[in-house]
């Protein structure tokens, strides 16, 4: 029974393990980030986080299945919808897209060192370098 | 603005010797299609210059663009473009330095892509849009650019509506072919005005711009000359229809308005346009369509419904008396510029994204030519010929780098 309990916990962790947090810099922590403001700021309409930083948001490396969740799921846009998206405002001088980093260590560290920017890793990979905006 | 050189080696050259040599950090991206299509029949006249004969030219694409910011408020950028329906002749379309006021405002000065329509600014990046070319009965402005300067101005409205407006101004020198022949383009004083509100999943844009333009056309010459040579004794000469059919200082007026929905993979488009050209051998005009997409994952199959319909002024050809050969051949070639033409296409085509950042495009598009004739200016008279109803089939694949 102790065993199964065990189990059972281990089951249900892993499950909220494998959220994806979005994070931002522990300096913009205190105006905090909507999903919305997210969205708005990956699609760079929105310039500036809620704390008055300017805005600097970084994605996960194209293809990878942490990414294609956020798209969908924050941005509400698949991985070509996103690229079209993007290349109307880069070939029109719009803007250009966030930049693309390795993994959750890469945006991790560059959240952690740079205020204004947003990135999304394994909420397993959260610790207190950065902060979570929210998670899903 | 147009470079000499006839290779996309010397463009890239161009672009290569701006690679960083300073602290300076470049951005340099690039798109690319390649396309062919065949047409069923060659009296179709289609807009997009395909025939019966699969060829690759028309549609296929190369741009090359970089960006290098100067400081946190300034940067300047330059796009390169060599186009299959010109030779692979290398053009600047766009070159402009672009001053960030703040965060809402913006003014950039140089070449730019002139705003005409909604998808006009990122026309030549295929990857960005659904069709393999936007609808020519809409798209049928024959030029594209304006030097000059623009002034953006981006806000929010509450929280949820992002609204802009550019306000340009500026001139713009090139070749275009009007009735079967290549001539001067000198547009002076063009100014316009685009205002645009998006609410996450709708864009609704609204936009009106006048010049004043003047072509020269050997076409249109021939005519004017052989007007005004008429003698008394024969009723001449007809300068007034000589003055009315000329393209010199005329006034030029251009609305637009366009409706984009994009709702849980549902693109809806609407886009509607009204070409007013004073007394002239072009005729004023409206151009419109509806568009429909649905993405299912890779795929993305659309379906659109396109319509130009002119109305061309009268310059009264039935005043001059056909009472020679050459005075009935003048009549006829005046009253061929009097000539309604309208023509319906139905596009159906579908979009595979097969691969990141590289679509691959289908399309069937049906052209219904109506009462539409094409103006034939091979003789000494200038004839409408009667036009086919056909299909154009085409593919490209389109890639962003």
């Amino acid at each position: 029974m102790k065993h199964l309990l065990i189990i059972l916990f281990t089951l249900f962790s892993s499950v909220s393990l494998a959220g994806t947090s979005v994070i931002i810099n522990p300096a913009d922590a205190g105006a905090g980030l909507s999903q919305s403001d997210a969205k708005k700021i990956y699609l760079g309409k929105k310039k500036s986080l809620p704390s008055g930083a300017k805005a600097d948001p970084v994605d996960q490396a194209s293809g990878s299945a942490i990414r294609d969740g956020f798209l969908s799921t924050v941005v509400g846009k698949s991985e070509s919808q996103y690229k079209s998206f993007w290349a109307k405002k880069v070939f029109t001088g719009k803007g250009k897209p966030p930049a693309e980093k390795l993994d959750d260590a890469a945006i991790k560290a560059y959240v952690a060192s740079t205020p204004g920017a947003v990135g999304y890793i394994d909420s397993g990979s959260l610790d207190d370098t950065v902060k979570e905006a929210f998670s899903f | 603005m147009r470079l000499k050189s006839q290779t996309l080696v010397a463009a890239i050259a161009v672009l290569g010797i701006a690679q960083p040599s300073s602290a300076i950090e470049l951005d340099f991206g690039g798109f690319i299609s390649v396309g062919g299509g065949i047409l069923s029949n060659d009296e179709i006249d289609s807009s997009v210059q395909y025939d019966e004969d699969f060829s690759f030219d028309e549609d296929s694409i190369l741009g090359l663009q970089t960006t290098a910011p100067i400081n946190d408020k300034l940067s300047f950028t330059a796009q390169l473009v060599a186009r299959g329906n010109d030779s692979f002749n290398i053009e600047a379309e766009w070159a402009f330095l672009q001053f960030d006021v703040n965060d809402e405002v913006v003014t950039r000065a140089g070449r730019l892509r002139a705003p005409f329509f909604a998808y006009s600014e990122s026309i030549e990046v295929g990857y960005s849009y659904h069709w393999i070319r936007p609808p020519a009965e809409v798209y049928r402005l024959p030029f594209s650019s304006i030097d000059g300067l623009d002034l953006n101005y981006t806000t929010w409205m509450g929280d949820d509506w992002e609204v802009s407006s550019q306000v340009y101004f500026g001139t713009y020198d090139d070749d275009v072919e009007i009735y079967g022949q290549e001539g001067e383009l000198d547009l002076n004083t063009g100014a316009g005005l685009v205002f645009t509100a998006n609410y996450d999943w709708l864009t609704l844009r609204a936009s009106v711009h006048h010049a004043e333009i003047s072509i020269t056309n050997a076409t249109l010459e021939a005519l004017d000359s052989s007007l005004r040579s008429v003698p008394a004794l024969a009723g001449g000469p007809f300068d007034s229809i000589a003055d009315d059919l000329l393209i010199d200082d005329t006034q030029v007026l251009f609305y637009e308005a366009a409706m984009m929905a994009d709702y849980e993979g549902f693109l809806f488009i609407v886009e509607w346009t009204m070409l007013e050209f004073d007394d002239s051998a072009i005729p004023d005009d409206q151009g419109y369509m509806v568009s429909i997409a649905k993405n299912f994952g890779e795929f993305t199959p659309h379906l659109t419904f396109a319509v130009q319909d002119t109305d061309p002024d009268s310059f009264g050809s039935d005043t001059i008396p056909c009472v020679s050969t050459d005075l009935c051949n003048l009549q006829t070639s005046v009253a061929a510029f009097e000539s309604e033409v309208e023509t319906h296409s139905w596009i159906a085509g579908v979009r595979w994204d097969f691969m990141p950042s590289v679509a691959l495009k289908f399309e069937a598009q049906y052209t219904d030519n109506r009462d539409s004739k094409s103006l034939n200016t091979d003789e000494t008279v200038y004839t409408l010929d009667n036009l086919d109803d056909g299909m154009l089939y085409s593919f490209v694949l389109d890639a962003v780098f």
